[in-house]
Parts: structure tokens; sequence; C-alpha cells
């Protein structure tokens, strides 16, 4: 009897600390990644993966909504935010000028340039967000990223105090201390609103009580 | 006693004095790019007397002056051109006065009082003046700001500031009025130059601020110095190199020793560094030049070093170094860009190492700002250097979903049928989207350019599939068809 408390205590110790190390992680199956009311939304030094359950998902609007209301998430509206694009889809015409003002925007090809310019924005610390956009890149490559890899983006995260977010199509990123999964929502009714109009909604979650019920 | 030397329309001047074929047709002048980029709405700058006559006026927007004059001759800025013409304007007053000013991008100041013959007969003075190679407006005035004035509305001896007090008020945007200004000046019911130049100083003050009183001061005849124009001496330092070099460290031992002897030259100036122009030169003959900007301006050597190594440890190049060239742009200490400060960047120097490291692992072209254009062209877009200014939010954004674009498009076969002259896609057959249309929206009939020889045609369409994928679909050229992008 005593040796299985023992046991317990040892595991239990030894779960807060790998929790210390790598993080707690929370699976939010949620579509309203930026509600107010919880602030600032991706918080510093951590790693944040939001996950697109379909091609409808909004991760792009995702984007455009940190471009809009910086503000809101905790971060100036004067400070830009990196975008590393890893497969090249940032497409300007859909975020207006004002938006693309505040992004620097690093253009990918593959998988292992995303990671090392990561690891480049991480490590200088200047910009307090950073978004990897790895929801296009090929799923087999960003399998074969290994554990390792991530766990180091996070230690940089950690060190330099900069968010860093996650787009991805699947969960991949090892020691994420969120992970929110974006269900398919948006139809093609979507695209007749007037812009601006679907990130109040997301805003409010509206979407997300859609899809919690 | 000053003389102004003044070149009305300085840019369309020197557009026509490039071309000369161009002489006795109607010419307009827009910003450089701006046929490229800007379309139909971009503003006419400049148009020369013909134009005018035409009916084609400054500000008018580009299509109104096309279809007022079919023949108008569209010319863009050409800066370079500018320069080179407005540092002949200051060699030519500089030739005539020791202290000159350069009051704007047209206009040389110069104080010619130590000139007896200016100083005995102003209206022979200037007759005799040599014959420049562009037109000129010259004038002598008691101030600054009369001469300049006087250059500017076409007067050419001003004994006393009064003299110009009959000029509208509009003029007074050469000496910087503000548009405010005029606004209220116009409520007070003022339209010359001597009806605000005889108002109170301190009512002017109080309503208008302090720069409306300095101007005020200025038409009532206060006087100031020339703010003397003192070219800057270029720090420039090469080195050629005995063994062509293929390692990076022999690079940087020549770089440090030029870059040592420019910091000492810039902190003797009491200047700090704002950008770095390295040109490498091979032994091929080829050679490259790249700017480094320095986010926070600095003269400190191994600061800039830093900056150098970033560049150069990322940097690939087909042919061994012979010879380097490194020059430094100065700047003031005090005057310094603070941009990087301002935006709440820790360390900007830390960062443009970090750029240099970006673009170096995926490309120069690859890092940067983007800044969308005012078209509907597909893919009008450009990359700016990051640490250029900042585009403006003049390009709003124009769907409430953004689009997650395919670069390259992605050519599919679509199974559509006629309807009003067009096909309406109804599935798409193959690849990684086959399946039925179950929604669309269009068809957009896009269309631009159709001023130049670029032009272009495309019908687009928004589908929703089976699978619950939204795309952007676009008919070129009538045949084929592209997946564009996804939206959300």
């Amino acid at each position: 009897m005593n040796v299985a408390t023992s046991s317990k205590d040892k595991l239990g110790s030894l779960r807060a600390a790998l929790c210390d190390r790598f993080g707690a992680q929370a699976v939010v199956k949620f579509a309203a990644p930026l509600t107010a009311t919880e602030a600032p939304v991706f918080p510093r030094g951590e790693v944040t993966e939001l996950v697109a359950e379909g091609p409808g998902s909004g991760i792009a609007l995702v984007v455009a909504d940190l471009l809009r209301r910086g503000e809101e998430v905790g971060i100036s509206p004067e400070v830009p935010l990196a975008l590393i694009d890893g497969t090249d889809s940032f497409d300007p015409e859909s975020y207006g000028a004002a938006s693309c003002d505040r992004v620097l925007w690093v253009r990918c090809r593959e998988v292992g340039e995303t990671l090392r310019a990561a690891d480049l924005l991480l490590r200088d610390g200047n910009l307090p967000l950073v978004v990897l956009d790895i929801a296009g890149n090929d799923r087999e490559a960003l399998r074969g990223v290994a554990a390792s890899s991530w766990h180091r983006l996070r230690i940089l995260a950690q060190t330099s105090g900069v968010a860093l977010v996650v787009l991805s199509s699947e969960a991949v990123v090892a020691g994420a201390r969120q992970r929110r999964v974006l269900p398919d929502c948006f139809t093609l009714e979507d695209l007749d609103r007037f812009p601006g109009e679907l990130h109040a909604q997301v805003r409010v979650g509206e979407r997300g009580k859609e899809v919690a019920r | 006693m000053i003389a102004a030397l003044h070149v009305p329309q300085l840019p369309l001047q020197v557009a026509l004095w490039e071309e000369p074929d161009l002489d006795g047709q109607p010419c307009a002048m827009l910003a450089p790019g701006s046929l490229r980029e800007g379309g139909p709405r971009v503003p006419v700058l400049y148009a020369n007397a013909r134009a005018q006559r035409e009916g084609v006026e400054t500000g008018m927007a580009l299509t109104r002056a096309l279809a007022r004059c079919r023949t108008l001759q569209l010319r863009e800025r050409v800066p370079e051109a500018e320069a080179r013409m407005r540092e002949s304007l200051l060699r030519r007053a500089t030739h005539l006065a020791a202290d000159v000013e350069l009051a704007d991008e047209a206009t040389v100041l110069l104080d010619v009082f130590p000139i007896p013959e200016a100083r005995r007969d102003p209206a022979a003075w200037l007759e005799a003046l040599p014959e420049f190679p562009l037109f000129w407006r010259r004038a002598i005035g008691p101030t600054p700001e009369a001469a300049w004035l006087a250059a500017v509305s076409g007067r050419e001896v001003v004994e006393e500031v009064e003299a110009l007090w009959d000029l509208p008020l509009g003029v007074l945007a050469t000496l910087g009025a503000r548009p405010e200004w005029r606004e209220r000046w116009e409520a007070w019911g003022l339209r010359r130059v001597g009806e605000f130049a005889r108002l109170a100083g301190a009512a002017v003050r109080d309503r208008l601020g302090v720069e409306a009183s300095r101007m005020h001061a200025v038409l009532n005849g206060e006087r100031r110095r020339l703010r003397l124009h003192r070219p800057v001496k270029r720090l420039l330092e090469s080195f050629e190199l005995e063994e062509p070099v293929t390692q990076l460290e022999p690079l940087f031992f020549v770089l440090h020793r030029l870059l040592e002897t420019l910091v000492g030259r810039l902190q003797a100036m009491l200047r700090v560094a704002r950008e770095l122009v390295l040109t490498l030169h091979f032994i091929d003959g080829r050679a490259e030049e790249s700017r480094l900007r320095v986010a926070d301006p600095s003269a400190g050597l191994e600061g800039l070093m830093a900056i150098l190594r970033a560049f150069l440890e990322g940097a690939e190049h087909a042919a061994p170094t012979q010879a380097v060239t490194l020059e430094v742009l100065p700047t003031e200490a005090s005057q310094a860009q603070r941009d990087w400060m301002r935006r709440g960047l820790a360390d900007g120097n830390r960062f443009t190492e970090t750029l240099a490291h970006l673009q170096s692992l995926v490309g120069r072209e690859r890092v940067g700002r983007p800044r969308p254009a005012r078209s509907h062209r597909a893919e009008d877009f450009a990359v700016q250097p990051f640490h250029s200014g900042r585009g403006g939010g003049e390009v709003p954004a124009v769907l409430p979903l953004p689009l997650r674009r395919f670069r390259p498009p992605i050519g599919v076969t679509v199974f559509s049928e006629g309807r009003g002259g067009l096909s309406w896609p109804l599935a798409l057959q193959g690849g990684p989207w086959a399946g039925s249309i179950t929604a669309r929206r269009g068809p957009f009939l896009l269309s631009g350019h159709w001023w130049g020889q670029e032009a272009w045609k495309r019908v687009e369409w928004d589908v929703s599939l089976e699978s619950g994928a939204l795309l952007k679909v676009a008919q070129v050229g009538g045949t084929r068809w592209w997946v564009e992008g996804a939206y959300g």
C-alpha cells in the first residue's frame, strides 16, 4: 500500500515536472480563437497551435483578425507581426493595405525553410508575435519533423517571450501549450458579407457555440 | 539681398528635355510606377502648356485627362534625372555666390549682396546670367521668402516685401502654407497676401498657430539667414585584393579595415551611418551592389560590421571576389531614424541582422512588407523592403474571408455548360478537388490595362464543392481553367 502510494506520488511529481518542462497542453475544439474574454489569447513565450479541420475553417481569417486588432490581444498596433508563410499562400489583396503594413512576410517554399525562419525570428525576439503558417504544407513532410525541433522552438519562444502561433492542417506541434481546433464552418454565402463582418462574428464566438453543440 | 532661381515644373521639363521629340506635343507627368501599378485613377502631377490648352489640369484623374486629350503623352517622373538637374542648378548657383540654400526641389536661393553688379543694377544682373538648359525664372528680393515668391510668381526685382501683397493667397503654398489655413482664410474672406499680412500678429498666432505666425512675420519683412547648402562628401573606400578570394574571413578582414577608416571619418563629421552600400567586384568582371539599412543609425564599428557579416554569411556568389567597395551613407545623429524604436522594437540593429539572415534563407525578394496594388489584376502586388516607408491604408480589403493563394495557380479540367456566351462551371474533373460544384458566385468578368500593351481579361468564379472546399477558379483565354486559391 505504501509502495503504491509512493509510486503515485512519484508519478504525480514526474507529471508535474514534465508539465513544467514541456508545458501542459489544453485542447479546445472551438472556432473562436480570438474571444475577448481570454486576454491575451496567444500568451507571450508560449506556442499555440490552431488546427484547421477542413478547407473552409477560417484559418486565414485568424491572420486577418490579428492584423486588424492586435491591440485587443495585447500587441501594440504599431508593432509589426511576422508571418512565416509555409507555402507562399498569403494574398495581400484579401487583407488590404493597412493590414499589410503590419506584416513582415517571409515567403517560404518548404517545411525546412519555415522552421529555420521561425528559429531566426524567435531567437531575435524583436517581434512579439510570430505566426507560422504550415496549413498548406505537405503533411508527410510535417509528420517527419522531429519532436525535438518543436521543443527547440518552444524553448526559444519561452526565452525571448515571443508568442508563436502555428497554423496547421493536423496536430503536429509537440509541446504546444494550447491547441485549438477550427472546424470547417464557412460557406459560400459568407463571401457575400461585408469585409470585417466575419471578424465580429468570430469575436463574439457565435460560430464557437454552433460548433460546440 | 537674395536672388532666387526657380525652375517651374522641373520634373516635366526634365522629361521633355530628355526627349526632344515631345516638343510641341501635349504631355502629362505621373508618379513613378503609376502606369504599371495605378491604372486609370492616378492623378496627373504636371501638364505642359499644350496639354493645359486641351483641358488637362494638375490633379486630374488620368482617365479624365485622356478623355479630354486623346493624344496626351504620358511620362512618369524620373527622380534620378531630376536630381541631376537639381545638382546642375545648385552648381550654377554656387558659381555665382558663396552662400546658397536649396529652398525646395526646384528653387535655389543665393545671397547676392556681396556682388557689386547685383547691388548696382539687379535687373541687368539677372538678365546677364548665363543660360540654363531648362526654362527658369530669376528674381531678386530683400528677403529669402520675398525672392522666392517673386520667382514663383514671375516677377523679377522686388524692392520691398509689400510689393508682393497683391498676389493671391494660394501662392503661399510655396512657403508651406497648410490646406487648413487656406480654408480658414477663405472663411475669413481673405483673398490676397496683403490681407493676411495686415492681420495682427498675435491674433494669427492664437488662431492658426506658431508656424502661421512665422509666415505672417516673413510677409511683413522679417529677415532670416539662409540655410546653407553644403554638399556631403562621399564616405567611400575601395580595396583591390591581390588574389581573388572565395572565403569569407579574408573578406571580413578587408571590410573591417575599410569600415574602420570610414567610421573614423563619420565620427569626425559628428554623423552616424544610416545605410551601408557594399559592392563586390567579381573576377569575371561583374559587380553586385547591396544596400544594407542600419535600423538604429550609429557610428559604432562593431555594430556596423555585424550587419555586413550577417549579410555576407547568407549571400551566395558565383565567382571569386576581386575587389570591394564600401560606402557609408551618413545622417545627422539628432535626425536619425527612430521609426524602429517607435514601433517598440527593442534592438533594431539585431533585427536588421535577422532580416539579412532571412533574406539569405529564402531570397531577398521573398522577405518584406506586401503592398497590394489599386487594381483588380490577380497577383498585382509588390513586396517592399521591410524598412521602407509604410504604404498607407488606401487599398481596403475586398472580401470578408481571405483567400489562400496557390502559387502558381493549379490547372484543372472543368466540366461546364454554356450560358449567355459564358462557360458556367459544373464540376472539377481530376486533381485533389474532383467533384461536383454545389454552389457558385459569379461570373466576375475582369479586365484591365486596356490603355496599354499589357491588356488582360479573365472570368472568375467562387465555387463551393461537395467536400466543403471554397475555391476561386478562373477562366483565362476562354479555354483554360485554373484554381487560384481556397477561401478561409
